[in-house]
């Protein structure tokens, strides 16, 4: 195995450390398919390149033993591994309730909490409950909750995307995301998102509503976030009844993105 | 380590007690780490719960009998390893536009092998000599041989490629003679 080693050392590394051209490339590939010692010999190169490189970590797991990954997964449906998940996610229940309460526990913050709350209780009283279609749009559109793009390193295009509309450079990020999804061919859904929202900032709400749309009938994950920010369109442009139609679209599945803020915002518009 | 054994002994029997110290002890700093690196507060619980029951099933039945770090290293380390690869994931699944098909047993059982080959990894790498851990850190992550020169001062490019080639040699015969290392070849 070791003179293979060194027969082979210099067409691996020159592989994995894309320093061949295409032509040698393809020419290595067919001498990996037809020599097991240089596969083998490939192999362990290819883990110790991918160990060291974060970014592909967990994406290369073809050279896996299947009958082992099923055995390990078995375990994990195993009786102890299920108790044990039933105890962290009680744990992690107390967690939360002893984070939440670690204010009370101090006896002297008590008298100035129920002072503050006596006086907000007062100051909102005071006003009005029910709030306009307008100042529910002011209050959400913050856009803090927009997935990044950035991750997606391959997609220079993208990040700059990002940059501009972080930038509030909302007409430059419109023409970059416009531009991106009718010369893209794959459905990727937070470009939808980005558009849609750089449109709603120009007050193009056609074009807002369009890309909302899209999303909704995609088949992608977060979906159901074009109806939030579908709403938030109608919202801004006053118009009550349509935003009211599209949140009741939120209400109609729990797992909905915005579940509890979609019925908010429908109590204070009614 | 007694602390690493109490732990240890507490996730094995589902130990309320010794579970919630570890959540309030070492949680904190994993949340931190996820928040900072495009993840939301569900995401960090998420992991946190996987590496604990990874953990569980490698003392059970994956030979893990010494965590030789101390266990929060070990289980930030763990929860930073299984983190970096869900962003991955998520990365490819955006980019392929698939949906992961496997079920999330299969998909944790795969996140525990790659764990303990990397946990085989940086260990055997740890027993070569600074040296050469350094000239193979640059080379594995495809740095020109010309930079290698520059950086660690060597005569020229012969003497980089040389040295390269002796320490990988050196690092995958330690790996290979490691039982550990028997499911790797497929």
């Amino acid at each position: 195995m070791d003179d293979n080693q060194e027969k082979y050392h210099d067409q691996i590394d020159g592989y994995l450390r894309d320093e061949l051209s295409d032509k040698e490339k393809t020419l290595f590939e067919q001498s990996l398919q037809e020599d097991p010692d240089l596969l083998a010999e490939f192999t362990i190169h290819e883990e110790l390149f991918a160990q060291m490189d974060e970014s592909s970590w967990g994406v290369n797991i073809n050279s896996l033993d299947k009958d082992e990954v099923k055995e390990v997964a078995s375990y994990f449906r195993s009786e102890e591994v299920i108790k044990l998940k039933d105890t962290i996610e009680k744990v992690k229940a107390n967690y939360h309730r002893d984070n939440e309460t670690f204010l009370v526990k101090n006896k002297w913050i008590i008298p100035i909490l129920i002072a503050a709350s006596i006086s907000l209780f007062i100051i909102l009283y005071s006003i009005n409950f029910s709030e306009s279609p307008q100042e529910l749009y002011a209050k959400y559109s913050t856009w803090q909750d927009l997935p990044s793009l950035t991750s997606r390193s391959d997609e220079d295009l993208l990040a700059k995307g990002q940059e501009l509309f972080e930038e509030k450079n909302y007409k430059e990020s419109f023409l970059l995301f416009n531009h991106y999804l009718k010369n893209s061919d794959t459905i990727i859904p937070s470009v939808y998102l980005y558009a849609g929202v750089s449109s709603l900032e120009l007050d193009k709400y056609e074009e807002a509503i369009f890309y909302f749309d899209q999303l909704i009938n995609s088949n992608a994950v977060d979906q159901s976030k074009g109806y939030w920010y579908k709403a938030l369109s109608f919202l801004k442009q006053g118009k009550k009844e349509a935003a009211i139609k599209t949140l009741n679209n939120i209400l109609e599945n729990k797992d909905n993105y915005n579940f509890k803020e979609a019925k908010n915002v429908l109590k204070k518009l009614q | 380590m007694p602390e690493n054994e109490y732990f240890m002994k507490g996730i094995l029997d589902s130990n309320e007690r010794v579970v919630a110290e570890i959540y309030s002890s070492f949680f904190p700093k994993v949340l931190g780490f996820v928040l900072n690196n495009k993840g939301q507060i569900a995401d960090a619980e998420d992991i946190f719960q996987k590496v604990l029951m990874q953990i569980s099933i490698r003392i059970r039945c994956r030979e893990l009998q010494t965590i030789n770090s101390t266990f929060e290293a070990y289980l930030f380390t763990a929860c930073k390893n299984l983190w970096r690869r869900e962003l991955n994931l998520r990365k490819r699944v955006t980019n392929r536009n698939i949906k992961e098909q496997v079920s999330e047993e299969t998909d944790m059982a795969y996140a525990l092998l790659e764990q303990e080959r990397w946990e085989l990894f940086k260990e055997k790498l740890e027993q070569l000599s600074d040296n050469c851990r350094q000239v193979l850190a640059l080379f594995l992550s495809k740095v020109s041989y010309g930079e290698i020169v520059e950086k660690l001062s060597y005569a020229s490019e012969t003497v980089a490629r040389q040295r390269v080639f002796k320490c990988k040699a050196k690092l995958i015969k330690i790996i290979k003679s490691d039982e550990r290392f028997k499911n790797l070849i497929p």
